[in-house]
């Protein structure tokens, strides 16, 4: 496969040979280089590169670097040097270092919203006053570390090098890759900091709930909130916009009027007993999470006195002042700002805030809040006895309907169609809110009664009430109520076998067996395939046979196309081994007068048939799986995506997972006292 | 929300004339200039219909003399078409790459290249609209207007967030406009504004949280005091809100001729609501700029009230050449004009207060960020340019441009005689008409 073409073959024998060289140094290292002539070499080399993709130029600029801190390095790493894992972190270290001095020199402090000047163009003034506008489009670096992080994905998760390539790197080889490849693809600075982030709907909800005892549906009220790798919590996605504010404001008055109204709520907010500036102060500290400054609360009893002169009436200057809470940015944003002598660490209080968010979906409460007033949370293991408190206290429930049913997508279920003709059934309004809540109470079983989190894979048993036992054809339930039902066989067992997310992954029409290996693939690996190139057609709408082609067969035709298959191969088998169930998760037989054929290849030679043979094969890949859960559990945490600088603390995680029998608590665990928890700069510590 | 009398009887009249279901029924006065210094202010609206149109149906032919005979999808202008411009030729080279949907809409009005990403780092322009709304948007109550028929899902799709195929108006490179769907809603922010004032504790609560937010900014990182900025800006804007308001209350429309609340089941009166507020927003002089995104692109809306076309508008988009597809796509076309020509009849009924038609100081814009949909072609985009008689906006004719030519070069033009002193905009030096 090697092309003849000279002037690249020479190019790229320089850049093996020098990278060959520096890494040699470093024993192991020259693991690395080996591995990605052999693995991608063939293709990914010089001007000529499939794609575009020179995988060799990515090493090349970081040679000469690589070549002095190699010999500076090399009398303390030789010894160590010998597993794949840690030669390969060693080895990516002195690539990165190269290419982060390339990065930092890059990186220009990005202005935002600058009102441009009129008299000129003002899209290229944005532009000219926005570095990052600029860059976007051929700064080398950012190309060469956008491309780094390609990599990394795509040999992560298996589709490069191509299924049908010559020769596949085995489980060492690949983690050493994608070490060497994450190490290419440093963070920017302060990429790994979470942002500011606006309450979502539902933690709006549930804290003003929790704070005042008033529910305001926001829901009714505010925009759907940005989703963004897959959550609604990531920050950067979420700012305030002047109509936003505006829904705010109404909030804040109606929530005021709301808690003056009824004698409790209004005691609760201010206590008769307690001297005013007392009250506010502590309303404050438990609506905004922390001690409130004297000035915040200075502020408030200004404005109860200019308003109560003003008005003649302390019931519309309460209201002011509770307005002026919940229209407070100290409020409506999560900011995180570290503490005053170690600004990389979160202070207690933001710790309360990042463990209450995560498993209560609400503010802190107040024994949460007196923990943090103590220090308690910041020591060593300080999270763990909380958040048992916090799973206990509602039985994992708002943990399941945020976390769970964003990660596992059954949220999307409520809001799933499927046509009404061909699937009757959907006029049952019960029965999507019966898959919701299956899937729930199964999440919520398994962080509550702190099973493996492999039972998520697979399970003997599950949740159902009379309609769903019946959808399902399981043995009788009675009642609306979800009990524990135990399964009769593999066919449930496990979220692969859940109405939730098998309707959620298909087409009104028909399943789709694409996005039910994608949602696979991307939600319980954490292996999202890219996008499909532009301009690839599409499949039809519904699954009745095409002349002599069934769906099948038509999808298996698209795919012999070399671009699609890298991906496919992998997602397809994964979605075939589940077309037993219909688009309503209902199994079958057969279709349209043929059986079902759940039998597919894995791209390895291996074979799926159904939806049990699925199961053992993801339980087999039993590490993916917890890494996959750490990483989206951290992402929805923390307010960002994991990054390839992540990898080697997700790995931890894994490990310390697996020690603990993969319990969901020694997950729990292992995320909460993990730097990526508890720091808010983990590149600082 | 209280059941206000009216509602049942205005529902009623809905679903007995579907053309007009709403304006006619309000006591609109002659519009009326709010600031004394516009005596006779110039308007701009644009018109966006996604998923693009077939070119055989949209393209009309020259009647020889520099106007044209319409094309199927042009029908509905019917008497209008002497104040109806076609324009070819233009295109947003900025959209030729990426994807086929969400590239192209979002730097519609932009005419900058969006920047490939699910969401966590937006990057488009400033758009057209907002550019005139940062400049002139002080003069009325509302500095502009944003509506839409869809809610963002906002996820991400191809690699985009669906964020882009949703905002055709930006006000920064990094801060898409939140656009109003509900009409009851949209209604609120144009007519009740001064409501937000009747809390006289209301300009001491907002300085109250202006101060949280300095105390806070002050601690954050550079990107967390972008974030602040964001919460600061939209205080300040409702403070200028509640104050023109206040100012500048219109006795003429009466707050309890809302329109119903929540979206409305049936989208032909969904759109039809949408374009009487854009008439009233205008005729009242509340806002002088608007933008309206009939459908989020890549809407699959099935289009069952229009004769034979019961499918999904995105699915018929991608014909693949066929007759069964290109025919239902053409009538959603045709359908699609049709409501645009409400929007200008509407216009030119209303009086712009000095006995002169409120179209005629309008310049109104229907376009799609497509041609063929089958293709996502980025070439030769739809373009309607329609009233502006008084601002010597070229009326009736075919203007036929090179391939390729700027569409921001129209951007320009109305940008130049809305009164924003501009001359360059994007990738356009010189204004096309």
């Amino acid at each position: 496969m090697l092309r003849a073409c000279s002037f690249a073959a020479v190019a790229c024998a320089f850049a093996i040979v020098a990278m060959g060289q520096s890494l040699r140094a470093q024993g192991a290292a020259a693991d690395v280089a080996a591995l990605v002539a052999t693995h991608c070499a063939s293709c990914h080399e010089g001007p000529d590169a499939e794609r575009g993709f020179d995988v060799m130029a990515l090493f090349a600029p970081a040679a000469g670097t690589l070549a002095m801190r190699a010999s500076a390095s090399n009398d303390s790493n030789t010894s160590s040097a010998s597993a794949g894992g840690n030669a390969a972190d060693q080895a990516a270290t002195s690539v990165r270092g190269a290419v982060d001095g390339a990065a930092k020199a890059n990186a220009v402090p990005r202005a935002r919203g600058a009102t441009p000047p009129h008299a000129v163009d003002a899209n290229d003034a944005a532009a000219a006053t926005d570095p990052a506008a600029a860059a976007t489009a051929a700064d080398p670096a950012t190309q060469r570390h956008e491309r780094a992080q390609t990599a990394l994905q795509r040999v992560r998760s298996r589709t490069m090098p191509p299924p049908d390539a010559d020769e596949q790197p085995d489980p060492a080889a690949r983690a050493a890759l994608v070490a060497a490849f994450a190490s290419l693809a440093p963070a920017e600075p302060g990429a790994r900091v979470a942002s500011a982030r606006r309450l979502t709907r539902l933690q709006f909800e549930r804290s003003v709930r929790d704070l005042v005892g008033v529910s305001w549906s926001a829901r009714d009220q505010l925009p759907e909130d940005p989703r963004v790798h897959g959550f609604d919590t990531i920050g950067d996605a979420s700012g305030v916009t002047p109509s936003l504010f505006e829904v705010y404001v109404r909030a804040a008055s109606a929530i005021a009027d709301a808690v003056l109204a009824d004698p409790q709520r209004r005691e609760r907010a201010f206590p008769a007993a307690m001297p005013r500036a007392d009250a506010i102060q502590q309303l404050l500290r438990r609506a905004f999470r922390r001690p409130p400054h004297d000035d915040e609360v200075a502020d408030r009893v200004a404005l109860f006195d200019d308003a109560s002169a003003a008005t003649g009436s302390d019931e519309r200057a309460l209201a002011a002042v509770l307005q002026s809470v919940f229209a407070s940015p100290a409020f409506l944003l999560r900011t995180e700002v570290g503490r005053v002598d170690a600004p990389a660490r979160l202070t207690d209080h933001e710790l309360a805030g990042r463990l209450s968010y995560l498993l209560a979906a609400s503010t802190p409460d107040d024994a949460l809040l007196a923990a943090a007033d103590r220090g308690e949370l910041s020591a060593p293991g300080g999270l763990a006895a909380p958040a048992r408190r916090l799973l206990a206290a509602d039985g994992g429930r708002a943990f399941a309907d945020d976390f769970g049913a964003q990660w596992l997508r059954f949220r999307d279920v409520l809001v799933a169609n499927a046509d009404f003709r061909r699937y009757p059934q959907i006029w049952n309004g019960a029965l999507r809110p019966a898959f919701y809540e299956e899937a729930a109470s199964f999440f919520a079983a398994v962080a509550r009664d702190d099973l493996s989190v492999l039972t998520l894979l697979d399970s003997d048993f599950t949740y159902a009430n009379q309609t769903l036992a019946k959808h399902y054809g399981l043995p009788p339930v009675a009642g609306d109520a979800f009990v524990r039902v135990a399964l009769p066989d593999r066919r449930r067992g496990g979220v692969l076998g859940m109405g939730a997310m098998l309707m959620v992954a298909s087409y009104p029409l028909r399943t789709s067996p694409v996005q039910r290996g994608r949602w696979i693939l991307d939600a319980l690996l954490d292996q999202t395939p890219p996008p499909p190139p532009p301009g690839v057609g599409s499949l039809p709408a519904e699954d009745t046979p095409k002349g002599d082609q069934s769906l099948r067969a038509q999808l298996e035709h698209h795919r012999s196309a070399r671009a699609c298959a890298s991906c496919h191969a992998h997602m397809d088998p994964l979605g075939f081994a589940l077309e037993n169930y219909d688009v309503l998760g209902q199994w079958r037989d057969e279709l349209h007068g043929q059986r079902v054929d759940a039998a597919a290849a894995l791209p390895d030679g291996g074979r799926l048939d159904g939806p049990g043979a699925l199961k053992d094969a993801l339980l087999a890949r039993g590490d993916e799986f917890v890494r996959a859960f750490a990483a989206r559990l951290l992402a929805f945490a923390i307010g960002r995506p994991m990054l390839p600088a992540d990898e080697a603390e997700l790995r931890r995680i894994v490990a310390a997972s697996a020690a603990g029998g993969h319990r969901f608590a020694a997950l729990l665990d292992a995320v909460l006292a993990s730097p990526l928890f508890v720091l808010r700069d983990p590149e600082a510590r | 929300m209280t059941q206000r009398p009216d509602r049942r009887l205005f529902l009623r009249g809905l679903g007995a004339t579907m053309a007009l279901p709403w304006l006619e029924s309000c006591s609109v006065a002659p519009a009326r200039p709010t600031a004394e210094r516009d005596e006779r202010p110039a308007r701009m609206v644009v018109v966006v219909m996604p998923n693009g149109a077939l070119p055989s149906a949209w393209k009309p032919a020259s009647d020889g003399q520099g106007g044209y005979v319409p094309s199927f999808a042009l029908t509905p202008l019917g008497a209008l078409q002497p104040q109806v411009s076609v324009l070819t030729g233009l295109a947003n080279r900025q959209s030729f790459d990426g994807d086929g949907h969400y590239a192209k809409v979002a730097p519609l009005l932009t005419g900058k290249k969006v920047r490939r990403t699910g969401g966590r780092d937006l990057q488009n322009g400033v758009s057209m609209d907002q550019l005139a709304a940062q400049a002139r948007g002080d003069r009325t109550p509302l500095p502009s207007l944003e509506l839409g028929c869809d809610p963002i899902y906002p996820v991400e799709d191809m690699g985009y967030s669906t964020v882009y195929g949703g905002t055709i108006a930006w006000s920064a490179p990094d801060r898409p406009c939140t656009k109003e769907i509900v009409p009851q809603r949209a209604f609120d922010r144009l007519f009740r504004a001064h409501e937000l004032a009747a809390d006289p504790v209301r300009p001491s609560v907002l300085d109250v949280v202006k101060a949280d937010a300095d105390r806070l900014r002050r601690r954050l990182s550079r990107r967390d005091q972008d974030r602040l900025g964001e919460y600061q800006d939209s205080v300040r804007a409702l403070e200028r809100r509640i104050a023109a308001a206040v100012a500048n209350r219109r006795a003429d429309v009466d707050p309890a001729q809302a329109p119903p609340d929540g979206v409305p089941a049936d989208y032909p009166t969904h759109v039809a609501l949408m374009f009487d507020l854009i008439a009233l927003a205008f005729a009242t002089d509340t806002t002088r700029i608007a933008t309206f995104l009939m459908a989020n692109e890549v809407s699959g809306r099935p289009f069952g009230f229009v004769e034979g076309c019961g499918g999904g508008f995105h699915e018929y988009s991608h014909h693949e050449g066929k007759e069964s597809k290109q025919e239902p796509y053409r009538r959603i076309t045709r359908w699609h004009v049709a409501q645009f020509a409400t929007l200008l009849e509407r216009l030119q009924r209303v009086d712009d207060g000095h006995g002169a038609r409120l179209l005629d100081r309008t310049m109104a814009v229907f376009c799609s960020p497509m041609s063929d949909g089958n293709a996502h072609s980025p070439h030769d985009l739809p373009v309607l340019l329609a009233g502006g008689g008084a601002l010597t906006v070229p009326q009736g004719r075919l203007i036929s441009s090179p391939k390729d030519t700027p569409l921001c070069r129209l951007w320009l033009a109305m940008l130049q005689r809305f009164g924003v002193g501009v001359d360059r905009f994007a990738d356009a030096a010189a204004p096309l008409v």
